[in-house]
């Protein structure tokens, strides 16, 4: 009753409804995104056109933020209210927040090649969002090594919790230490000190992004949803 | 409850022991690696130091745990009037004392194998001895949460090792000021500063699993 | 004393209800995997049992006070797996704050007390059982929550235990146990 969406049948009522949508703006945007990226939007005065990889660098680590924020509210679900259907969210936008840091850190290290000559450096971004990725890869591992998942669920979801002190050295990461990576662009005061003509791709790949998370996002929870009424009814008969 | 786990942790001496010896035969085995290369040994030995200490800090508490739990002692514990975070320190407390100081004082004795001098030998032991009291945690709360896995030290390395990284960073950083001569007060503080930052977050984290742990 | 109201572990036992006063014992039967040492740990509050269930004096519980009025044995004997049988006794004195003279005049009712330099690992499993036991004569607690006490103990040792579990419920003590034996004239649960 409180929460509405949470109960399974409303879920997937809302979601088979929004699934199609989604799909069709996802591909829409990628379209779009790609050609105004690729193709309309200008190249960079310092970077050239090698900064173009910024329009599927900067959405991906965004998503890849994004995903872990929403595991970690699923998580405290899963912890303090034991809500089930908070277990299936969960399991369902880990491996795609996993998909998205390690997106990230791929593109990331294509970008750095030809700016600051090295796929690679050890400093406090790169290093924070790697660790993003171990905290992905550490919370399966530990719901998988549980043999019952209710067990495997919780272990997991108390990880996911302590994680998130993470993502603000993320976030700060650019600013109180000085790296080689750039600071964001996107919100500085006195408006922002990216280009309009940049603006519009990133919005049209970030949105892209956005829709294609959600179509994994319920197919995944469609599948494991199933999964569990498919092992209720075994143990039914 | 404190005397409890010093006394418990007394008890284990016998697998402390092998425990000690994996630590020390590897560090050898590490330094015979790297050759008689002065300069690359005094620049690598911190780091292969701290690694192997944190490793076997990680390798050790979950077997030592889950004996303890699979005779029931897990539930003695849960059934004690104190609180579970007082059992965790204490708990701690004893790691600090059986395999902390021993671990520190092997590094501090083994030192002169990578030609460390007195200086850096000194700032090592120190930055040992201040990050342990997380480690441990960390250790203990990765074990809490993998007690009833059969993922052991290799399952509780890949969920912790991240979380233990800022020890490492800070740690190493130590040293290196150290190394280059240059007053190495601020690194310390900020050592120092996560090392009881991560404790009191393990400790607390901790206090959440120990029971879910024991549930089985 | 104790009231446990519609208690359930789904899928193993749901809603159910029991209580028992002073002098009583209740005796949980149902075959294997039905649910006796998973109802037994709830009622211990080792699997924390949801709010409003178990009542203690008429009052819902507090778990960690609660739990100083019972005395729990699971199947885990709760022996240190490295313990000389004297380091055991140590460990149990540091743990309980029990005096060890009465822990040891316990080992010596039970017949253990001559295993001093061996390790608790070391000795036989019903010795094991009779060391871990031996606590019903130490450990004063009104509730003993047992989960299949007999196991494991031969002819002399059940009759220390029924002789300690007589004189329990004698002095107004509480006990739940879930066992296989026949015991007569006991009020059972059937899971």
């Amino acid at each position: 009753m409180k929460f509405t969406l949470a109960r399974p049948r409303y879920f997937l009522k809302v979601t088979n409804f929004l699934f199609p949508i989604a799909l069709v703006l996802c591909m829409f945007c990628f379209a779009a995104g790609l050609y105004s990226a690729l193709i309309t939007s200008p190249p960079d005065y310092q970077q050239g056109d090698a900064m173009r990889i910024m329009y599927i660098h900067v959405p991906a680590s965004w998503m890849a933020l994004f995903c872990y924020g929403a595991l970690a509210v699923f998580s405290l679900f899963v912890l303090v209210w034991r809500h089930p259907f908070a277990e299936i969210l969960a399991i369902s936008v880990a491996p795609i927040g996993a998909l998205f840091t390690g997106l990230s850190l791929v593109t990331g290290s294509l970008w750095g090649k030809p700016m600051w000559g090295t796929y690679w450096v050890w400093d406090a971004r790169l290093t924070s969002v790697l660790v993003l990725l171990f905290l992905y890869a550490g919370y399966w591992a530990l719901y998988k090594a549980y043999a019952h998942s209710a067990q495997g669920i919780r272990a997991a979801s108390l990880l996911a919790l302590i994680g998130v002190i993470n993502l603000p050295i993320i976030k700060g990461s650019v600013d109180w230490w000085n790296t080689l990576h750039q600071p964001a662009s996107i919100t500085k005061f006195g408006g922002p000190s990216i280009h309009p003509s940049m603006l519009l791709p990133l919005g049209l790949m970030t949105a892209a992004y956005g829709f294609y998370f959600l179509v994994l996002f319920i197919i995944r929870a469609h599948t494991e949803l199933n999964k569990r009424k498919l092992l209720v009814q075994k143990g039914l008969s | 409850m404190i005397l409890r786990e010093l006394y418990n942790a007394y008890l284990h001496k016998g697998s402390l022991l092998s425990t000690f010896a994996f630590f020390a035969l590897a560090l050898f085995c590490v330094s015979l690696t790297m050759g008689p290369n002065e300069t690359l040994l005094r620049q690598t030995a911190p780091g292969l130091i701290w690694i192997l200490a944190i490793l076997t800090i990680f390798f050790s508490t979950p077997l030592l745990l889950k004996k303890e739990a699979q005779c029931g002692l897990l539930d003695e514990i849960l059934l004690h009037p104190s609180l579970t975070s007082t059992y965790l320190l204490s708990k701690v407390t004893a790691e600090y004392i059986f395999i902390g100081l021993p671990l520190a004082l092997m590094s501090f004795i083994f030192s002169p194998l990578f030609t460390l001098s007195s200086g850096e030998t000194l700032a090592l032991l120190l930055t040992l001895l201040i990050g342990f009291p997380a480690l441990s945690a960390l250790g203990i709360l990765g074990s809490l949460l993998t007690l009833n896995t059969q993922g052991g030290g290799l399952l509780l390395s890949l969920i912790i090792l991240p979380l233990a990284l800022p020890l490492l960073i800070f740690g190493l950083s130590v040293m290196e000021i150290t190394r280059l001569g240059l007053d190495s007060f601020p690194s310390f503080c900020l050592l120092m500063g996560s090392s009881l930052f991560l404790l009191i977050l393990s400790i607390t984290a901790g206090s959440w699993a120990l029971p879910f742990a024991a549930e089985r | 004393m104790l009231d446990v109201r519609n208690i359930s572990f789904p899928p193993l036992f749901s809603d159910l209800s029991f209580s028992l006063s002073k002098q009583e014992m209740l005796l949980v039967r149902g075959t294997n995997g039905a649910g006796k040492s998973t109802l037994l740990r709830m009622v211990a509050g080792l699997i924390p049992p949801p709010p409003g269930v178990l009542f203690w004096e008429g009052q819902r519980i507090q778990l960690s006070t609660y739990q100083q009025n019972l005395l729990y044995s699971g199947h885990s004997l709760g022996l240190h797996p490295e313990a000389l049988l004297k380091d055991q006794v140590n460990l149990w004195h540091y743990h309980y704050r029990v005096e060890k003279k009465a822990i040891e005049k316990a080992l010596h009712i039970w017949g253990v007390a001559s295993f001093d330099n061996q390790k608790t690992a070391h000795l036989s499993q019903g010795q094991q059982k009779r060391l871990s036991l031996s606590r019903l004569h130490w450990l004063a607690r009104p509730l003993w929550i047992l989960d299949e006490p007999h196991t494991n103990l031969d002819a002399e040792g059940r009759k220390i235990f029924e002789d300690a579990l007589a004189h329990h419920l004698k002095n107004e003590g509480l006990a739940i146990l879930a066992s296989h034996e026949k015991l007569s004239g006991i009020r059972e649960v059937f899971l």
